[in-house]
């Protein structure tokens, strides 16, 4: 998982303003770049994540485990993003492509990017909640509000389109799903 | 190949790569102080097209009430028939009216019965004390070779009645024993009329068994009792059948 965030921190974050803001500062660049993934829109990223690390300030007494906080935060991020996806109109900035693009020095990166981008928003998300969040289907299922099965088979779908977009041979069905729990 | 680990890596380097600018507080304290705006629920869109879909049907149904019975009873009839077609079985057609009218039953004394039928009778044995035998009626029988599709007249089954102590009646049946009619069912349901409209459907345990080439069969009800129809069963040194479903290319129909 991406995002890892010291349990004492959060614990202090519920009772303490400094803490609180370290604890935003230090889970800011995630949030922001979970957004700019699944939207690819960087001020509209922005705006998500702003509202996601306000939702998850006032809503930490209501975690009830400090050790599950970076899932937690990783589905108020998801959820704002994607319902923010769905209320614009599906249309993509140039410059925010290529804006973003230039910053990746792996090759892999680059090709995913591009190949991430042809992705219906489902799959792109549940594909990026997966392999970068590490969130498992029963996660994924609760961000996205369908059924575990449903986000295997996105998943798989998405690994698919990707193995095209990249010309790479694709994995069978069930290899695919014995990857994701 | 991208597996998982490849694109883990990829993916973290593609989002590990984006600047993410400075974060704002101010503009989260902001947001902090403002209300919760809840993130948009997905709708349930399958449940949106089903109202949708149902909304449609019963408008179809309140304006074309005529036409809406006849395309449900068609769907119904289609429906029925393709899940018939789907378990390997299809509906034979109507028996000829000629085959069918030929067909009647009759009383008949054992030698006569014996003349009637193509099998070697063997009569009942073991039989309840207050039973009383009453006589040997032929149940009419055709049957449909599902192959050529074609109906044809089969040699009679027999039913030997009796009665018993109470008013009450029993039959057992006496037929050829035929492999290619497949495996017999192991229970019959007899259906009562409620008042209402309602139906009461009681299962009845039936035993089959087999004397040389006649198939006879019982059925326990208020008439004889599963312990009695398995005395006589043993009183027949009766023996058991058991047929290959895989065999069934004839069905035998009994016409009432």
């Amino acid at each position: 998982m991406a995002l890892s965030i010291d349990p004492a921190l959060v614990t202090a974050a519920r009772s303490d303003d400094v803490s609180l803001e370290l604890l935003i500062v230090a889970v800011w660049p995630e949030a922001y770049r979970l957004a700019a993934s699944i939207l690819r829109d960087r001020t509209l990223a922005e705006d998500v994540a702003q509202e996601a690390c306000a939702t998850m300030a006032r809503s930490l007494d209501g975690l009830k485990d400090v050790k599950t906080f970076s899932p937690w935060f990783y589905r108020i991020v998801s959820n704002y993003a994607i319902g923010a996806a769905r209320r614009r109109r599906p249309t993509v900035s140039i410059d925010a492509v290529s804006e973003c693009s230039t910053q990746f020095d792996s090759s892999d990166a680059l090709d995913l990017y591009d190949a991430l981008a042809a992705l219906p928003i489902d799959q792109r998300a549940a594909l990026v909640l997966h392999y970068y969040a590490g969130l498992n289907s029963f996660d994924i299922a609760a961000v996205l509000g369908v059924a575990a099965p449903t986000v295997r088979f996105r998943i798989m779908l998405a690994r698919r389109a990707l193995a095209k977009a990249l010309s790479q041979p694709s994995s069978t069905s069930d290899e695919v799903l014995s990857h994701v729990r | 190949m991208y597996g998982d680990a490849r694109l883990s890596a990829a993916m973290e380097s593609m989002l590990g790569g984006t600047d993410a600018p400075p974060a704002p507080m101010s503009a989260i304290r902001v947001r902090m102080a403002a209300p919760i705006v809840p993130a948009a629920r997905r709708s349930n869109h399958v449940a949106r097209y089903a109202l949708a879909a149902a909304a449609a049907i019963v408008l179809f149904f309140a304006i074309f009430p005529k036409a809406s019975l006849a395309l449900f009873e068609r769907i119904v009839v289609n429906s029925y028939a393709a899940a018939h077609r789907l378990m390997d079985w299809t509906p034979p057609p109507p028996p000829p009216k000629a085959l069918d009218e030929a067909q009647r039953s009759q009383q008949l004394s054992l030698a006569a019965a014996q003349a009637k039928v193509d099998f070697t009778i063997v009569p009942p044995a073991g039989l309840p004390p207050d039973a009383v035998f009453t006589g040997i009626d032929t149940m009419p029988a055709l049957i449909y070779d599902k192959a050529k599709r074609v109906w044809s007249k089969s040699a009679p089954a027999l039913q030997f009645d009796y009665k018993r102590s109470g008013g009450r009646t029993f039959s057992i049946s006496a037929e050829k024993d035929d492999p290619r009619t497949g495996p017999y069912g192991k229970y019959m349901w007899h259906v009562d009329d409620l008042p209402g409209g309602k139906v009461a459907m009681t299962k009845h345990a039936r035993f089959i068994w087999k004397n040389g080439d006649q198939m006879m069969s019982a059925i326990e009800d208020d008439g004889i009792s599963a312990a009695e129809i398995l005395a006589i069963r043993a009183a027949m040194h009766g023996h058991d059948i058991a047929h290959d479903a895989r065999e069934t290319v004839v069905k035998r129909y009994r016409l009432p």
